[in-house]
């Protein structure tokens, strides 16, 4: 029995211990958003029985931090302010900034803070790059509500050439991020029953971020 | 043909031109005032197409209105007003042809 346990305990350890390699590269690599790399972008869709709306907003800034020994410790922060949400409709942006919904004027900005990267699987590693799909695990934070969020995260890693530097100096990275929002859960009630015929009560959200390497 | 056959048939022109407007904006539910200009451009870096988005200025004709406050900019005002006119009209000439016989 006392063997067994201890088997047990080996291999929770051992599960815990599992670090994911990101190729040959070694130690930290601080990724900044950076538009000379790409534009970043967070589409939304709002699927409701009244209407089907999409949106974006392409003021994204932050950075994260990619542990190559060990990627499944990588962490960053991502944010957007509320302001710079559009759906086309100007009206319908301006009530997506009031207090009923988004609440722009106390809590301007939507972030997501990535407190690890778990199923970490490797889909490409060659001497341009790397390609890794992840869950990115952390808070996100909308009008001043924070709550535990899962993005699915795919990251093309690309390795410092002539032809990324004509871009960006260092190595140049592109993720692609998909989750979605509850608005209940951060408290976005809006006006009346609009939540569930007009807007839908899920966001799904799309991301595209794009950086570069900065030391 | 009286005056009031005369503004059924206008009415009727009006509404299905608003009608041809409203499909060929995107059978749209509400108003908008935007559109997002959409250019895909292939990234050889990456190995994908990356789309490049920007909100332009332009009246899409909804079903509804933008704005509460402007009823006017919607497809269901000019409905509205136009069915009701054309059943004033329509009750106006079963009246004018009964007085006649």
């Amino acid at each position: 029995m006392k063997s067994f346990i201890i088997l047990c305990i080996i291999i929770i350890a051992s599960l815990e211990l599992k670090a994911t390699q990101l190729g040959n590269i070694k130690g930290k690599k601080q990724i900044t958003l950076n538009k000379a790399v790409g534009t970043s972008i967070v589409k939304f869709y709002s699927n409701s029985p009244l209407e089907k709306f999409e949106g974006n907003s392409q003021l994204l800034q932050g950075s994260f931090t990619l542990v190559a020994e060990q990627l499944e410790q990588s962490t960053g922060q991502i944010s957007f302010p509320v302001n710079s949400m559009k759906t086309g409709l100007s009206k319908r942006d301006d009530h997506m900034y009031g207090k009923d919904w988004l609440d722009a004027k106390s809590y301007p900005m939507v972030t997501f803070d990535v407190k690890k990267f778990t199923g970490i699987a490797i889909k490409k590693s060659d001497n341009t790059g790397i390609e890794f799909s992840a869950m990115a695990e952390g808070q996100c934070t909308l009008k001043g509500v924070s709550k535990y969020a899962k993005a699915k995260v795919y990251v093309k890693y690309v390795f410092e050439s002539d032809a990324t530097k004509k871009r960006a100096e260092g190595d140049l990275v592109m993720v692609d991020a998909d989750f979605s929002v509850s608005l209940k859960d951060f408290n976005v009630l809006g006006k009346g029953d609009i939540i569930g015929s007009k807007v839908g009560e899920n966001i799904d959200l799309d991301i595209k971020l794009f950086g570069n390497e900065s030391n | 043909m009286s005056g009031w056959r005369i503004l059924q048939i206008g009415l009727f022109i009006v509404i299905l031109s608003l009608s041809g407007l409203w499909m060929n904006d995107g059978f749209q539910v509400f108003t908008k005032d935007k559109s997002e200009k959409v250019t895909l451009q292939k990234d050889d870096i990456f190995g994908t197409t990356i789309e490049k988005r920007e909100w332009v200025e332009d009246f899409q004709f909804g079903l509804l209105p933008d704005d509460p406050l402007q009823p006017f900019r919607s497809l269901s005002f000019y409905f509205a007003i136009a069915i009701l006119t054309i059943a004033i009209a329509q009750r106006k000439i079963s009246k004018s042809s009964k007085s006649l016989s």
